[in-house]
């Protein structure tokens, strides 16, 4: 236990007597992990988005002009009881216009001209989540586009689905640039604590020949490039945190974007603490790779 | 107990460093390691630590043979082992302080323990003033002794001093010399590699005459 504060010294005189190449060690993992987070971020809000139109997802059943109240009650009921729906709400030809009035917002005045109401009324169907693949929803619109009465139905989840799989795809880039990264980050820390081992050869001959046993010798080189992968990661998690806040105040006060609905989310905690994890991991990792022959008496 | 029976060592094919030496040091010894420069006596001191190992022969310590030694347990024998190295292998750029703890530290000893031994141990070769000066701002004299003091820090079995006077006026000769000799007193077997005939005509201790890496004369 004592040896801990030897360890730590020993670490800490490391990190500081070579500054500049700690500090460039420090900074590689920084950028590593700050593409890799930068990535993630990027993800997790456009997959938050893509989830918020997903509520949204229904086909659109517009209905045979004039088509009588028992028909529709008919219809609503036969598309309910099709799998795969969660729930079917009439929408008039009122409610339609009204809807459409209230998208308009302060534009709608346009529509004062009109003398007779051009929308149809329209079945609206949710569809449960787990039903949401093009090709179900696909399917499922042709089925309903068949039934008497409907007169034209209308989905987006083709689109939708498009923009899940370019979110997938920069998840998956995100994570392979970022492991290049990764392991370029290990190397460059491995080459550091070779140097500190380098410019402290003799300290460690000395070292061995009074007794120090081969962990004593290699402990405070693990410690420092340990300290290196934490350090080059809590760095990244601040830059991004600032980033993020940064760009999400601009976009508040931008009223455009903020017309959409969009709610930006940060990493989660768990998220954060596996960026530390990494950042640790490939100190850590780094170091053991030139430890590794060293200490031997 | 040391037993050294049929070493031979050379680092190149051509010139031997030591050539089938045969040695028995009793426990708590003082001996004289003698012999014109080249003659083999770092070398010698080196296989006993583990540093070098023979090509032939075998060397017992306690009855343990050194050269077949696991890696692992080398550190366990050097803790037993005190040296002052003949350039004194001292971090120039470290107190004083901090090159005997060093020692200390490597057993993994509390903070107290540790001031404690080195404090005591620097005081008794006159340095403790001294204890905060960067390494390189002393004198040859007090490099020596700081060498020495961490030899000896840790009570070894054994002390290997390798030219331990070799940068000391002859007042400060005689006073490492007596001070050498109480550690033997403690306990501790001492075995002195030197060059210097006014030492060895000065103590009368068993010597061992190397000479171009053979033994010449013991007694
Ligand atoms: N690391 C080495 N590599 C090659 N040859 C060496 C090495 N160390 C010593 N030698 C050679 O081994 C022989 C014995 O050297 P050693 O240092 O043991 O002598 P010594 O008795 O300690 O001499 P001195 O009194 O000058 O210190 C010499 O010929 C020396 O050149
Ligand atoms: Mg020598």
């Amino acid at each position: 236990m004592h040896r801990i504060a030897y360890f730590l010294k020993a670490a800490l005189r490391g990190l500081t007597s070579n500054p500049l190449v700690s500090a460039i060690s420090i900074v590689t993992i920084t950028v590593s992990l700050l593409t890799l987070g930068t990535f993630y971020l990027v993800y997790l809000n456009l997959r938050a988005t893509a989830a918020s139109w997903g509520g949204e997802v229904q086909i659109v059943t517009y209905l045979a002009e004039g088509l009588p109240a028992d028909e529709v009650n008919r219809l609503s009921d036969e598309i309910s009881r099709m799998p795969g729906v969660s729930a079917v709400k009439y929408v008039s030809r009122d409610d339609a216009l009204e809807r459409f009035r209230k998208d308009l917002g302060g534009q709608s005045g346009i529509l004062d001209g009109l003398s007779s109401n051009p929308l149809p009324a329209s079945l609206d169907i949710q569809i449960r989540e787990r039903s949401r693949a093009a090709p179900q929803v696909r399917e499922m619109a042709g089925q309903i586009a068949s039934l008497r009465g409907v007169d034209d139905v209308q989905y987006g989840q083709e689109w939708l689905d498009q923009y899940q799989t370019a979110v997938n795809f920069i998840r998956i880039a995100g994570a392979m640039l970022g492991a290049f990264l990764l392991i370029g980050s290990i190397l460059v820390v491995a080459n550091t604590i070779k140097l500190a081992l380098y410019s402290r050869r003799e300290e460690l001959e000395i070292l061995s020949l009074v007794g120090a046993s081969k962990s004593f010798v290699r402990i405070p080189f693990l410690i420092e490039g340990l300290a290196q992968g934490v350090l080059g990661a809590a760095l990244a998690g601040g830059i991004l945190y600032g980033g993020y806040r940064l760009l999400v105040d601009r976009m508040s006060e931008s009223l455009v974007l903020n017309l959409g609905h969009f709610d930006p989310v940060f990493l989660p905690l768990p998220m954060i603490l596996s960026l530390l994890g990494i950042g640790a991991a490939v100190g850590l990792f780094g170091s053991a790779l030139s430890v590794r022959h060293f200490g031997r008496p | 107990m040391i037993q050294i029976s049929h070493v031979s060592k050379s680092y190149s094919e051509d010139v031997p460093a030591l050539v089938d030496v045969n040695l028995v040091i009793a426990k708590g010894e003082f001996v004289f390691l003698a012999g014109p420069s080249g003659a083999g006596k770092s070398t010698l001191l080196k296989l006993l630590l583990g540093a070098e190992t023979p090509n032939d022969g075998q060397i017992l310590i306690d009855g343990r043979n050194v050269s077949r030694l696991r890696r692992s347990h080398i550190p366990l024998l050097r803790r037993k082992i005190g040296v002052v190295f003949q350039d004194f292998k001292l971090l120039l750029n470290r107190s004083v302080f901090e090159n005997v703890a060093l020692a200390v530290e490597v057993l993994g000893e509390s903070r107290n323990r540790v001031q404690q031994k080195t404090w005591r141990v620097l005081k008794s070769v006159g340095l403790a003033h001294k204890m905060h000066t960067k390494a390189i701002l002393l004198s040859g004299g007090e490099q020596q002794r700081v060498a020495i003091a961490r030899a000896i820090v840790n009570e070894p079995d054994i002390l290997l001093a390798d030219e331990p006077t070799g940068n000391l006026d002859p007042d400060l000769t005689l006073e490492i010399m007596k001070f050498l000799r109480q550690v033997n007193a403690r306990g501790t077997t001492v075995i002195i590699a030197t060059h210097d005939p006014d030492l060895l005509a000065r103590f009368n201790k068993r010597q061992v005459v190397l000479d171009r890496g053979r033994v010449v004369a013991d007694g």
